[in-house]
């Protein structure tokens, strides 16, 4: 784990060792206010999802903005375990334990917080209804249903019907309602392709479908105003229609947002970037920076630079290839003057998800001045 | 409070996903390089960036056939190092800013600190700042062969640069280091070629070096594609290896070597008869070098990654809800700076949990 004996808060941004997540927490805030606004207007509330973060400040940002319900969602039991001190009313799992011992870890959980699961199959319950042992309390169930051509999820109305069934006839079940994700690309054909070239990446998915879809769902359940629809899928927010029957979307990545979610809400700003340093000149077509794969997580794509007005060689550098640990952006010909080794430089993850996994810790930004150190609390914590 | 697992369960029973490491195949690939070196002038010197892992670099160093000392990539991975005792780093990143040079000096009170430079700037920044610490740090030219990024060009460059450096104070010119990939399935002679060709400019730079009466101890290449062909390299002195402890797909053939490191899985849905989904994603597993391979149940294959999840094909085999499956990174040193931790594991019982102590150390 890192050690943070070297740098104290009050030092310049870009003094900072490298690489460096940098958070500016204002900036934050505004994509807060700006994404909750938006869900505002579609009628649903945002429910936190510090997965993607990991940051318990960011969560409790969220937490206190307006329009948010005051729950978040996890995506395993130990992330469950890492957000404790939140103390929110409820928790949603998003990946439901299917083997006993884990099972019975959410069991023990359950006796402080309370827990909602996110169940896809008929053998979710099962072995929920088998593992949880002698719970004092219920546990809540929100079936997952495939609005799309997601490869995940209830498929048709009569699955659904028949888990209903089953969670009714149970005492450790309460049904809460539904859950869905709004897919922003229709499902790849084979190897995703933005791993393999080779492959093309087809057009965005119909919202408007993908909706119908979930009021079918919904009106063959006879999903009442108590219980709830939860979608996943928050970059579809600007595409979602007005309306009232989904209660909450599930969201964290847009206080930090990546380029693909930059791309998808361009009212949101960046608050977020990765600071590296320019550590060779050796080639003749490429820069080296000390950053590469083990930071940025490109499997998902190549981070984006942050064009900044007053380093005018942050406006022609472009990411050409990253390695585990070294990151090589190409510049125009006889432009590499002036660059001079240990310049820093700014670039914008693809997938924050992926890039934030790599640190230990974020560095608060306010006004280009370091400010603290926050632990990402869910980092590796898996099962 | 977060789960670990205690000793003596049974590999049934973790809670996934998990990174497993089979203790079996680990001593195996250990004990190879210790036969292999015995009676080689140059050792290996393993790369810690691999496994970032204080107590795996120590059963490394202490089963034979390394130099005695590892490789890092960053300042901060060489402090937890040396931290844990090991007394002899190499530090495979040129490190040019003064914060991290006045780190890497301090370090070098305690350890033998070599670095890789290409710049005579860097190396006179290095020179002043060991001076003020009164440390003397090793200075090892990087040569460019093939990967078009850190290392200078030519033998003549690295002439100069050498000429131009060992009159500075507080460090000592030691030698050279390369780094070169080779692609696709190279048979043993494509490997031998490739590596003389790559080398064949270290060791040209080497030569010229000499000629000017300027000593060069250390010549520090090779990887665990060329560990062998290197070492038969007149001049050669160390192998720089790291993917041979664990190994990945990308080397699959390199048979002598046993696949230790692992990502233990979940089926946790079965969308139809011939499909599987699995609790493990791009944020445990790298795809820098392609998609995993199931190791288990054979003939499943992966079809898609998200970030949280993998859809594979089962192939007609009969696949459920609550299986275990097990995948092998196509580059796993990528894969392991994501986890917290190694779970040990021989016979199918978890022997050994250990920290993976330089995660997170990046910089």
């Amino acid at each position: 784990m890192e050690k943070l004996l070297y740098q104290s808060p009050g030092i310049k941004k870009y003094d900072l060792d490298t690489p460096a997540l940098m958070v500016d927490i204002d900036l934050v805030d505004k994509n807060i206010h700006t994404y909750h606004g938006i869900a505002a207007t579609k009628h649903v509330s945002v429910l936190p999802y510090p997965s993607i973060h990991g940051s318990l400040a960011i969560t409790k940002r969220q937490l206190n903005a307006v329009n948010v319900l005051p729950s978040i969602c996890c995506n395993s039991i130990s992330e469950i375990e890492a957000f404790q001190s939140l103390n929110v009313s409820n928790v949603i799992l998003k990946n439901t334990p299917v083997t006993p011992s884990q099972a019975k870890r959410l069991s023990v959980l359950t006796k402080i917080i309370n827990i909602s699961i996110v169940v896809t199959h008929q053998r979710h319950l099962e072995i929920l209804e088998e593992s949880l042992g002698e719970l004092t309390t219920s546990v809540g169930i929100l079936l997952h249903v495939n609005c799309g051509d997601m490869i995940s999820g209830i498929q048709n109305k009569e699955q659904l019907k028949s888990m209903v069934d089953t969670i009714k006839n149970s005492k450790k079940f309460d049904f809460i309602g539904l859950s869905t994700e709004f897919s922003e690309y229709k499902t790849y054909t084979g190897i995703n392709p933005l791993i393999d070239a080779s492959a093309t990446i087809n057009e965005p998915n119909d919202i408007e479908i993908q909706y119908m879809r979930l009021l079918e769902f919904a009106s063959s359940v006879q999903v009442s105003e108590y219980l709830s629809i939860v979608v996943f899928g928050e970059n579809n927010i600007n595409t979602l229609p007005d309306t009232n029957i989904i209660t909450a979307i599930v969201a964290g990545c847009y206080t930090i947002p990546d380029i693909n979610t930059l791309k998808s809400i361009p009212q949101l700003i960046i608050s977020a970037s990765v600071l590296s340093q320019i550590i060779s000149k050796a080639p003749s077509n490429y820069i080296v920076i000390d950053s590469g794969h083990k930071t940025y997580g490109t499997d998902l794509g190549l981070p984006t630079i942050y064009r900044d007005p007053s380093r005018p060689f942050t406006g022609y550098l472009n990411p050409e290839k990253f390695s585990a640990e070294h990151g090589c952006l190409s510049f125009p010909a006889g432009n590499a003057a002036d660059i001079e080794i240990k310049s820093k430089i700014e670039l914008i993850p693809q997938s924050m998800e992926l890039c934030i996994n790599q640190f230990d810790f974020m560095r608060f930004i306010t006004n280009g001045i370091f400010t603290g150190y926050m632990p990402i609390v869910n980092r590796g914590q898996f099962s | 409070m977060n789960y670990k697992p205690t000793i003596g369960t049974s590999i049934n029973d973790l809670n996934t996903p998990c990174l497993i490491i089979d203790l079996t195949n680990l001593e195996h690939n250990m004990n190879h390089i210790k036969e292999f070196y015995s009676d080689k002038t140059s050792k290996l010197r393993p790369h810690s960036k691999n496994h970032k892992t204080p107590a795996i670099a120590h059963l490394q160093i202490n089963t034979g056939g390394t130099v005695g000392g590892v490789c890092a990539s960053k300042v901060s991975e060489a402090e937890v190092m040396v931290d844990s005792g090991i007394k002899s780093i190499l530090i495979t990143s040129e490190i040019v800013d003064v914060n991290k040079i006045r780190r890497m000096n301090l370090l070098a009170k305690r350890s033998e600190i070599n670095v890789a430079i290409d710049d005579f700037n860097n190396a006179e920044e290095i020179s002043k700042q060991a001076s003020q610490e009164n440390v003397n740090i090793g200075l090892i030219i990087e040569i460019e062969t093939g990967m078009n990024r850190c290392g200078v060009q030519t033998p003549e460059m690295a002439l100069n640069l050498a000429k131009s450096i060992i009159n500075l104070p507080n460090i000592t010119f030691k030698g050279l280091m390369s780094h070169q990939t080779i692609n696709g399935v190279p048979h043993l002679e494509e490997r031998s070629l490739e590596a003389h060709k790559t080398i064949a400019k270290v060791i040209e730079s080497k030569e010229l070096i000499e000629q000017n009466n300027i000593n060069v101890d250390i010549i520090s290449t090779g990887e665990t594609w060329s560990y062998d062909v290197a070492a038969s390299i007149p001049g050669v002195t160390e192998i720089q290896g790291g993917s041979y402890l664990m190994m990945e797909t990308d080397y699959h053939y390199m048979s002598e070597f046993a696949y230790s490191a692992k990502i233990l899985a979940t089926v946790t849905e079965t969308p139809d008869s011939n499909t599987a989904i699995l609790n493990v994603g791009m944020k445990h597993i790298s795809t820098l070098k392609g998609v995993p391979i199931i190791q288990f149940p054979k003939s499943c294959e992966v079809v898609s990654m998200n970030t949280i999840s993998t859809t594979i094909s089962t192939n007609g085999i009969d696949v459920g809800i609550g299986d275990q499956v097990i995948l092998l990174p196509s580059q796993q040193d990528a894969m392991v700076s994501r986890w917290n931790e190694f779970i040990g594991v021989r016979d199918g019982l978890v022997e050994t949990i250990w920290d993976i102590t330089a995660r997170g150390c990046i910089s």
